[in-house]
């Protein structure tokens, strides 16, 4: 029997890229989904704080904007930046929640904030105060365009990426807010801003979470032999299997995989991964191969006929 | 005077009639499918093909039939990492295959799913 090596929390330890975590995640793993949300969740916190200027606002569009990423990962452009592409979903869901709260929208005033909020008037100069207050006070779109230009620190480009506006717009609508802004702030007090530490995103991942799992009905499923009749293995399940095992040879990271499973009981898995610059790629791939089909007979219950190994990427040690 | 208990005719009259609604049906899946070893949580149970209804009167022409209709129960589980998923998905659809016959009286076909298995 050949040794299947296959520890827990395989996902979180290996700090897997974006792009890896974003091919899972679109097979249905919710694990890979979680590692992405737990990596972006703070710095998509700070831009809806910024945006919104409200925290209670701010964790709203954050728990709505994971949700719709969970739900539109078919849709994500295989070439854009996972950062980028939530920017933009982030700054829609502001724009929503915001809808949703016209008063407070229209009277930006000083609000009670706990103690140790990013957003506490208190512990803050009067000029911060000022500047969040005019910075609310903005139309929304200059108010995106000049947050992320301003106190993001992006380049135009990226900013155009996630508004969906052209640079020149962009170029527009930053000038637009600066000269709002310039009645009330000098450049200092924004430096300050853009410095300043915001609080961590409020607990909205648990609930996101689960809601992502009460809706994960695996469509394809394998089917596995009993006597009683067929029962069924979650293709996500199954995947999320595959792809750990592979996790575990030879600093391989298991991208895609597929697997089919058209007439009896055998499958074929087509996998991709990201091999470690400088390993033998033919020699881990057979590891690879010999460890999927020892982990489809004794971890899964699905005996492998054919094993794809194909290596899409490399990738270096920091 | 001593004699012989017969039923009174009241009883002979009105045989029970039992019903086990899907929802008791589900349960006792779902209890049942926690207790296989190897299994982290049963996501979901169903019976999709109504609830077992038994007539007391056992000559009954109808309760035979209603006797010998399937209940389909439908299991999903998240499995624990260490157990070979079709084994313990033809575990679990044994189990709750006989727990839900001896308890409602009616034969089911369990159909399980492994929708997960959980690597920590």
């Amino acid at each position: 029997m050949f040794p299947v090596v296959l520890t827990g929390g395989q996902v979180g330890g290996l700090e897997l890229d974006d792009r890896t975590l974003v091919v899972r995640a679109q097979e249905g793993d919710v694990r890979a989904f979680e590692v992405l949300a737990r990596r972006h969740q703070g710095a998509l916190y700070r831009l809806a704080l910024r945006v919104t200027g409200d925290p209670d606002a701010a964790g709203e569009a954050l728990r709505e904007a994971l949700l719709a990423a969970w739900r539109q990962l078919d849709r994500f452009p295989a070439d854009a930046a996972f950062s980028t592409w939530m920017y933009r979903i982030v700054t829609d869901r502001c724009a929503a929640v915001l809808r949703r709260r016209p008063a407070r929208e229209a009277d930006p005033g000083p609000r009670a904030a706990p103690a140790d909020s990013a957003y506490r008037d208190a512990g803050l100069d009067a000029e911060q105060a000022e500047l969040r207050r005019a910075v609310r006070g903005l139309p929304y779109d200059q108010r995106v365009c000049w947050v992320l230009r301003e106190l993001e620190g992006m380049a135009d480009a990226d900013v155009a990426e996630i508004t969906g506006a052209g640079e020149g717009a962009v170029r527009d609508r930053v000038r637009q807010a600066w000269v709002r802004l310039a009645e009330v702030v000098v450049d200092a007090t924004v430096r300050r801003l853009a410095d300043e530490p915001v609080e961590p995103p409020p607990p909205v991942l648990d609930a996101v979470l689960e809601a992502v799992r009460a809706e994960l009905r695996p469509q394809a499923t394998l089917a596995l032999e009993s006597p009683l009749g067929a029962n069924r293995l979650g293709h996500p399940a199954a995947a999320a299997v595959l792809r750990a095992v592979v996790d575990a040879v030879g600093g391989l990271r298991a991208r895609s995989c597929r697997i089919v499973q058209e007439q009896g009981p055998a499958a074929d898995v087509a996998l991709t991964v990201v091999a470690p610059f400088g390993a033998d790629l033919a020699a881990v791939a057979a590891e690879a191969r010999r460890t999927v089909l020892a982990a489809g007979a004794q971890v899964l219950g699905v005996p492998l006929r054919r094993v794809d190994i194909e290596v899409v990427d490399l990738w270096t040690a920091p | 005077m001593d004699g012989p208990v017969s039923e009174s005719s009241a009883e002979r009259a009105a045989p029970v009639r039992l019903h086990v609604t899907e929802a008791a049906v589900a349960s006792i899946a779902a209890a049942t499918t926690v207790g296989v070893p190897g299994v982290a949580t049963a996501l979901t149970s169903d019976a999709v093909s109504g609830g077992a209804a038994t007539d007391g009167s056992a000559t009954s022409e109808a309760a035979a039939v209603a006797m010998t209709v399937e209940m389909t129960v439908e299991v999903a589980i998240a499995a624990r990492l260490g157990h070979n998923c079709r084994d313990l998905a033809a575990a679990v659809q044994e189990a709750v295959g006989r727990a839900v016959a001896e308890q409602t009286g009616r034969p089911a076909r369990v159909t399980v799913t492994v929708a997960d298995v959980i690597l920590e």
